[in-house]
Parts: structure tokens; sequence; C-alpha cells
């Protein structure tokens, strides 16, 4: 068993990819009591984050439920106030705060789960969201220390960048499981759906990441 | 191998995480969706959020499209209210009009019928007293002296009892010290109508309790008071007490004026000598059509 701080890490490309995978959060995050800071102090003594972050794995059922009843919600604001143009790019809002704030199971899990709560929605060919989503969380965990996505620039900037490419994947995948695909009127949304989604990253990771304090088991 | 998965644990399960809805998605990218029965459960437990939130917002929008339609009603409101006011008043003002017409058409209907000649004159000013006169907007400056016959198209009104400049006081024929003198139309007995100061009878007086006298009779003026001219309405017999004994009748009479609503009157300057008035004769023929009886 390794920890962050274990000297003989093994080398490779395998390795380095793992050793930026996990365990903990991708991101060095100056927040009082984030993922991050609990990983630094717990990284401390060797096998207690991987402990820690197992006994978190239960809040992947809160996350999704939670995404679950927010989808349900702007369904239902759809229904009556109209153009989808402007929905709110949820998943990714979730995706993106999963891969700079939790742990790598907790992370990768809950990161499938928005993706299976997406392809609900959605109506696509199954995976499709969940492969998506789950690629931005790799992308965002691999890249997050890297592209300075700690920080709040980095990470509306991320959020901007995972939510194009997400819409742009889910399209994507779409126009090549049907024949007629989901039109063109679907693709002028990707641009005001990902400015939409950087706007609200601050404030929703800032909402997920309250409510990730308060479920925490060692920010408690 | 366990060594290896447990140090390679997160790496394996991203790859897996990403392998897994991949090999899902190319193996169903060309069928059509079924859901599972995860799927069909999540969406179930979940569907009323949309449904609360669909309802909330249906609500909301109501209200506010409510709100908007209700922003202009309370100026539209005042505006109609006023536009309500102005048509009431000319509406009043027209009905007011027409009965006026209406009044004047039938004075001028019984002046042109009548063979003398008779000025009318509008009724502005009531007693305060207990005497019953009105004063009229015509007087001595028009001709008018003590003792004309005042009358409308329902029947007689009074008479002039004192004359000003532009104005005349007309004592009513129900006034306290009015008697006029008169005949029942149907028998022609010769009766008097005097007043009692009450607004809605006079007394029947010196009516022989042998005369042929009824109740619904109608009276007429007899002439002989050398005040009124022959054949005005003075009114109808409304009850009488024939007792056994005695010379006279008692008896009630119901005027044909209403001179509580009195408003324009005709002032007889120069009666028909020997001649009935045109209200006798309708009442001759047309009994029950003679306006202002009850």
């Amino acid at each position: 068993m390794s920890g962050p701080g274990d000297n003989n890490e093994p080398k490779g490309f395998w390795a380095k990819l793992q050793r930026r995978l996990g365990p903990g959060a991708a991101a060095r995050d100056s927040w009082a009591n984030s993922a991050a800071h609990r990983e630094i102090l717990s990284g401390l003594t060797l096998g207690e984050t991987r402990t820690h972050e197992l006994r978190s794995v239960w809040r992947v059922l809160l996350w999704a439920g939670l995404l679950l009843a927010l989808f349900q919600v702007q369904a239902g604001l759809l229904t009556r106030m109209g153009p989808e143009l402007v929905r709110v790019d949820l998943a990714v809002l979730f995706v993106t705060f999963f891969a700079l704030r939790l742990g790598a199971i907790e992370g990768a899990l809950a990161a499938y789960a928005a993706g299976y709560v997406a392809d609900l929605f959605v109506q696509g060919p199954p995976g499709l969201c969940r492969f998506l989503a789950v690629a931005i969380w790799t992308g965002g965990r691999i890249l997050g220390n890297r592209a300075g996505f700690s920080s709040p620039v980095g990470r509306v900037i991320f959020v901007l960048a995972a939510s194009a490419l997400y819409q742009a994947g889910t399209l994507g995948g779409l126009q090549l499981a049907s024949v007629s695909g989901p039109g063109q009127i679907a693709w002028l949304s990707v641009v005001p759906q990902a400015f939409l989604a950087a706007a609200l990253a601050l404030p929703a990771h800032r909402l997920l990441g309250s409510l990730e304090r308060r479920t925490s088991s060692k920010g408690r | 191998m366990l060594a290896f998965l447990q140090r390679y644990r997160e790496l394996l399960l991203v790859v897996a995480l990403l392998l897994l809805p991949a090999g899902t998605y190319i193996a169903n990218a060309k069928q059509g969706r079924d859901l599972s029965s995860l799927d069909k459960l999540c969406l179930a437990v979940s569907a009323p959020i949309s449904r609360a939130v669909d309802h909330v917002t249906t609500g909301v929008l109501g209200l506010w499209a409510e709100y908007v339609d209700l922003r202009g009603v309370r100026a539209e409101n005042a505006e109609l209210r006023e536009s309500i006011a102005e048509l009431r008043s000319q509406l009043s003002a027209r009905t007011e009009a027409e009965l006026e017409n209406q009044r004047l058409h039938e004075l001028l209907t019984f002046t042109r019928a009548s063979r003398g000649r008779a000025v009318a004159a509008p009724v502005i000013g009531v007693s305060p007293t207990h005497r019953r006169v009105v004063t009229i907007a015509i007087g001595k400056d028009d001709g008018i002296a003590a003792g004309m016959a005042v009358v409308t198209a329902d029947g007689v009104v009074g008479k002039v009892v004192a004359t000003y400049g532009g104005t005349a006081e007309v004592q009513l024929l129900i006034d306290g010290g009015s008697a006029v003198a008169a005949r029942v139309q149907r028998s022609r007995a010769r009766v008097t109508a005097r007043g009692l100061g009450q607004e809605s009878s006079l007394q029947l007086a010196n009516a022989l309790r042998t005369d042929d006298i009824e109740t619904g009779d109608i009276l007429v003026t007899s002439g002989t008071d050398r005040v009124f001219p022959k054949g005005l309405v003075i009114g109808r017999i409304g009850s009488i007490q024939r007792e056994a004994y005695g010379m006279y009748l008692q008896g009630e009479i119901l005027p044909a004026v209403e001179v509580r609503g009195l408003e324009e009157v005709l002032v007889l300057v120069v009666p028909g000598e020997d001649s009935e008035l045109p209200t006798a004769h309708a009442s001759d023929d047309m009994v029950p059509g003679i306006p202002g009886l009850p």
C-alpha cells in the first residue's frame, strides 16, 4: 500500500497516471476543510486516505440523488418556461466539482452516477453520458493541478471547456447513433449553455462544497 | 496480483468506468433505448419533483399573467367610473328634459284646446308655513292678477291670491281656506270641494243626502264661483258616509292634481266663457283615462 508521499513509487506512464488520479482530490484547494486540505493532513498517515475515501463512497448516492432531483426541477421549469437553449448544464457542474474536490474513488463513481442520471434525461443510447462524464472527470483530475483549475478563474475555464466538450460529445454521440441526429438547432445551444455553466460554476461549486463538508466524516 | 490491484485500483476503476459505458454505447447505439428497471425506478421516484415544479411554475406564471393583466385595471376602473358618472348625469338630464317636454306638451295641448288664453309658468317656491301656497315665476308684469285660475292638464291646481312684479302666489286647492264650486260629472249634482290642508284629500261639502253621488264619481268645476271656468277636473269621490238622518252627505275627494310634484302650471288669464275646458270633455268620454286621477 502506498500513499502520496511514498518514496518507493513505481515509475512509468501508468504509475504516473495512477498518481495523478488518486487517491485524494486532484486540485490544491485553498478552501478550508476541502477534500484536498483533508487529504494533505491525512496524508501524513499512510493508508488513512484510502480508508477515509472508501467511507465516503455512500455519498455517491447523495450526489446522484441530488442531481436527479435537480434534473427533475429543471425539467419541470423548462416545461413551462421555454427554450431549452439556455438550460443549465447540471451534469457538467457536478462532474467538474467531483473532479476538483472529491477523492478518486468517490469522484469517479459519482461522475459515473451523474452520467447515468444524465443518460436518463438525454434519452439517447445508454452509456453515452456516463462515458463523457467519466472522461471529463478524468481529464479534470489529470490536468487539475497543472492547468491551475483550483483557482476561481481556472475553475470557470475548466467548466466552460468541460461543458462545451460534454455537449459536443453528447450531440456527436446522438448524431452517430441515429440517422436524423439531434438537429441543427441543438448545436446552437452548445455555446450559450457552456457560458451559462461557466457563469454558475463558482456559486454551484461553493454550494456543493458546503454540502460535501457537511456530509464528510472527516470534515465534521 | 492483489498488490497490483490495490496499487492501481483507482486507475483500474476509472478505466472500467470508461470502458463499460463506451461498450454499452457501442453495443446499443443503433438500437432503440429500452429503460431498465433501475431507470424506471429512478424516474418514477423523482418524477413528482418535476410535477411539483411544473405545478408551482404554472401557478407563478399564471399569477404573473394575471398581475400583468391587472396592472392597468385601476386606472381603467377610475376612467370607467368617471365615464359612468358622466353618462348618468347626461341620462338624468335627458330624462328630466324628456319629462319636462312631456309636461309642457300636455299643457300646450290643453292651451290650444281651450278657448281662453293661458300662460305657462314654472313653480319656483313652496310656502314654508302651514298654508298650502306655491310661488310661480310670472306675476303682475305678465298680466297676472289675483283670482285667476291655475290649472294643469290634469285638472285644477288652485287660484292666484297675490301677485308681485315677476312672481305670483297660488293658493292650492288643498289649502284649508280654499273652496271650489263643483258638480258631479255623472249626475250633475252640485257640491263644494273644500281644502283640508292635506295633500291627498279634499272635503266634500254641501252635498245633499238625496243627491246621486257614488264613490268614484268625477268632480268638475261648475263655473258658478266666477273663478274657475266650467268643466275643469277637480278630482274623484273617494268615500261617502250617507247617514239615515241629516241634510248633507259626508265625503272625501281625491284631488286630480298631485301638488307635491308640481313643476309647471297654466294660469288662465282669459278663461273661455260658458264653455267647458278640454279636460272636462275628455273626462266625459274617457273617464278611466284621465291623467292624474287615482
